[in-house]
C-alpha cells in the first residue's frame, strides 16, 4: 500500500476508534478493547510465521505468561501498572528465549512439534501449581491504577481509561511493528522465510535471527497477555492452551498471513463471530475448522493477502 | 603459511558405503578461472558443499586464505568470502530482483541500525544498482524473483552472490537448464567475471569449459584423476577414457 494511502487510512481508523467509546455502547467499548489486544498478539504471531516462516502452535505460552506476571504482579507484589507491564514484556521474552533456544534448531514439522510440547507442558504446569495459578478457575485481580504525573485513573471503574490506553499501546505496537518489517531486521526475517539456505550463504546466521523473531514476537505476545488481563481483570489458564495458540493461527491465516493488517482484520471478524454467533450456535468452533480449511485452501494468502494481490495487479 | 586462496588436504566425505570425496588434494591461487569437471556422481557438488560448510567433512581440512575453514558454519565462509551458486537455482522467489541482491549487499555492512528503512541505507543502493548492472538485470529489478525466466534467475542468483564481495567464487553448472544461446551469453559474463574474482566452476557443457576455464581439474569416483590448463586435460589419456570415454 503507498505509504500516503497507509496514513491516510491509518488516521480514519484510529479517528474511529478513539471516538467509539462517546457513540457506542460500553459493550462494544469492551469488545473492542479485548480485540486490540487479540489483535497485537496475532500481529505477533505474524512476525514468526508470516514474516520469518516459522509455524508456532504454542504461542499461547507467551501469551499466557504475560498474562500470569500481570496477574501475580499485581496481586502479590502491588506492582505499578508499568511495571506489571513490564514484568510481562520480560518474564515472556525470557520464556521465548528458552523454548526459541532449542526450537529454531529444528526446522518444518519439528520446529511445530516442539512449541506443541512447550506449550503443553507449561500448560500442564499451571494445573500442578494451581494453588499460584488459579487452574481452570483463574485469578480475578484489579489492575493497578494509571498514574500520569498529577492525573490517576482506575482502570479496575473506568473502562474508557483502560479503552483508551490499550489504543495507545497497541497503536504504538503495531508502528512499532510496521518499521521493524521494513527495516534491515526485517528483511533479514523476510529472506529467511524465502529461502533459508539461501540466506545462510550470504552470510547470515539465519538461528540468530530466527531466535531474535521468536523473541520479540515472544515478548509483544506477553504484553497482549497483559493488556488482556487489565482489560478483563482475570488470568485463566485457559490462555495457555493450545486452542488459544490455534486461534491466533487461525486469524492470521485468515487474515492474510506477512501482512501485519491482516491479522488484526482476522482477529476482529472472528471475535465479532464468536461474540455473537457463539450464543445461538454452540458449535460454532466446527464452522471455524471449516472456514479455516477453506481459506487454506482457495485463499491461502487471506483476505487482506488478496485484496493487496488485486490492488497490485491493478497497478502493473 | 601457502599464497594459495583455496587449498584442501586429504578431503574426505563419506555417505554411510559411499565415498564421495576421496582424500582431495586441491589449490587454487587468485585471478584465474578453474573448472572441475567429471562424469555424473563423480563428487564435484559434494566437493563445493564441503567447502561452503553445506557438508561436514569425514577427514581432512580445508583452508581459505591461509585459515582453517573445516567445518564452519555457512554463513561464517560467506563473510570469510566464499559466494555460491547451487545445481538447483537458490534465489529469494518471493523478493523482487532488486532486493534479492540488496539482501547480499546488506550481509557485508557490519553495523545497521536495526529500525533503520531498509530504501535509507545509501550505500546499498549504490551496490545493487552496480550488480543489477552487472549481471544485466537493471530492467527488471522491480520484478518478482520468480517469475523471471531460468536464464535471468540463473543470473539473478550469480548476482546475489556477486553482491556479498566475495574473493572467490563457486559456480555449480550455471548454465544447466539454459538454451544454447543463454549458455554463450553466460559463459562469456563469466568469463568477463574472472577479471574481478577468482571463479571455481562445475560445468558439464565441455565447449564452454575448454572456451574459458584456464585451469581443469577432473574427478572421478571423488577423486582428482587429471588437472592442468585445458589443452592438457584434451590429450590426458586417463581423462579420455574415465570421462569422455574415447
Amino acid at each position: 500500500m503507498p505509504r500516503s494511502r497507509f496514513w491516510l487510512f491509518f488516521f480514519l481508523v484510529i479517528l474511529v476508534l478513539l471516538s467509539l467509546p462517546w457513540w457506542a455502547a460500553s459493550f462494544y467499548t469492551f469488545l473492542v478493547a479485548e480485540i486490540m489486544t487479540w489483535s497485537l498478539f496475532a500481529m505477533s504471531f505474524d512476525l514468526i510465521y508470516g514474516f520469518t516462516g516459522m509455524l508456532s502452535l504454542g504461542h499461547a505460552t507467551f501469551f499466557g505468561t504475560g498474562s500470569y506476571l500481570f496477574t501475580l504482579s499485581a496481586i502479590h507484589w502491588q506492582a505499578n501498572l508499568w511495571v506489571a507491564l513490564l514484568l510481562s514484556i520480560v518474564g515472556s521474552a525470557i520464556v521465548a528465549g528458552i523454548i526459541g533456544f532449542f526450537a529454531v534448531r529444528a526446522r518444518g514439522t519439528n520446529f511445530v512439534v516442539i512449541t506443541i510440547i512447550f506449550s503443553l507442558v507449561i500448560f500442564y504446569l499451571s494445573f500442578y501449581y494451581k494453588s499460584i495459578t488459579g487452574g481452570d478457575d483463574g485469578l480475578p485481580m484489579k489492575p493497578p491504577d494509571l498514574s500520569l504525573g498529577v492525573l490517576s485513573f482506575s482502570l479496575y471503574d473506568e473502562p474508557i481509561a483502560n479503552y483508551y490506553l490499550v489504543l495507545v499501546i497497541v497503536c504504538l505496537c503495531f508502528l512499532f511493528y510496521r518499521r521493524l518489517v521494513s527495516s534491515p531486521l526485517g528483511k533479514i526475517f523476510l529472506a529467511i522465510r524465502s529461502n533459508e539456505e539461501r540466506t545462510q550463504h550470504i552470510g547470515f546466521n539465519t538461528l540468530r535471527y530466527r531466535l531474535i523473531s521468536f523473541i520479540i514476537s515472544g515478548a509483544f505476545s506477553g504484553l497482549a497477555g497483559g493488556l488482556y488481563t487489565m482489560t478483563t481483570h482475570y488470568s485463566n489458564n485457559k490462555l495457555l492452551h493450545w486452542t488459544t495458540s490455534i486461534d491466533v493461527v487461525v486469524w492470521t491465516i485468515v487474515g492474510g498471513a506477512g501482512t501485519l493488517m491482516g491479522p488484526i482484520l482476522g482477529t476482529g471478524l472472528f471475535t465479532f463471530f464468536r461474540e455473537f454467533i457463539s450464543f445461538h450456535f454452540k458449535q460454532y468452533p466446527i464452522v471455524i475448522g471449516i472456514v479455516l480449511i477453506l481459506f487454506i485452501v482457495f485463499v491461502p494468502q487471506g483476505l487482506l493477502g488478496l485484496v493487496l494481490g488485486r490492488f497490485r495487479r491493478e497497478r502493473s | 603459511m601457502s599464497d594459495w586462496l583455496l587449498e584442501t588436504s586429504l578431503l574426505s566425505k563419506r555417505f554411510k558405503g559411499l565415498l564421495a570425496v576421496d582424500r582431495v588434494n586441491f589449490h587454487l591461487s587468485r585471478g584465474q578461472l578453474y573448472a572441475i569437471i567429471g562424469p555424473n556422481g563423480a563428487g564435484k557438488t559434494t566437493f563445493f558443499n564441503l567447502i561452503t560448510g553445506r557438508l561436514s567433512s569425514t577427514e581432512g581440512s580445508i583452508f581459505f586464505q591461509g585459515k582453517d575453514i573445516t567445518n564452519h558454519p555457512s554463513h561464517e565462509i560467506s563473510k570469510r568470502g566464499i559466494a555460491r551458486t547451487f545445481q538447483i537455482t537458490s534465489i529469494f522467489p518471493d523478493l523482487t530482483v532488486k532486493e534479492n541482491i540488496w539482501m547480499g549487499s546488506l550481509s557485508r555492512k557490519k553495523l545497521i541500525n536495526p529500525f533503520l528503512e531498509s530504501s535509507q541505507i545509501q550505500d546499498l543502493r549504490l551496490k545493487t544498482e552496480e550488480i543489477l548492472n552487472l549481471v544485466n538485470l537493471q530492467d527488471k529489478q522491480s520484478m518478482l524473483a520468480e517469475n523471471l525466466s531460468h536464464g535471468d534467475q540463473r543470473l539473478l542468483e550469480i548476482g546475489i552472490a556477486l553482491s556479498t564481495s566475495p574473493q572467490l567464487l563457486l559456480l555449480d553448472e550455471p548454465t544447466a537448464g539454459m538454451s544454447a544461446e543463454e549458455s554463450v551469453r553466460t559463459a562469456n559474463r563469466i568469463r568477463d567475471l574472472s577479471d574481478r574474482i577468482t571463479i571455481l566452476i562445475i560445468e558439464h557443457d565441455m565447449d564452454i569449459v575448454m572456451g574459458i576455464a584456464d585451469h581443469i581439474t577432473v574427478f572421478d569416483q571423488g577423486r582428482v584423476i587429471a588437472e592442468g590448463p585445458p589443452v592438457a586435460i584434451q590429450e590426458n589419456p586417463e581423462v579420455q577414457e574415465v570421462y569422455l570415454g574415447t
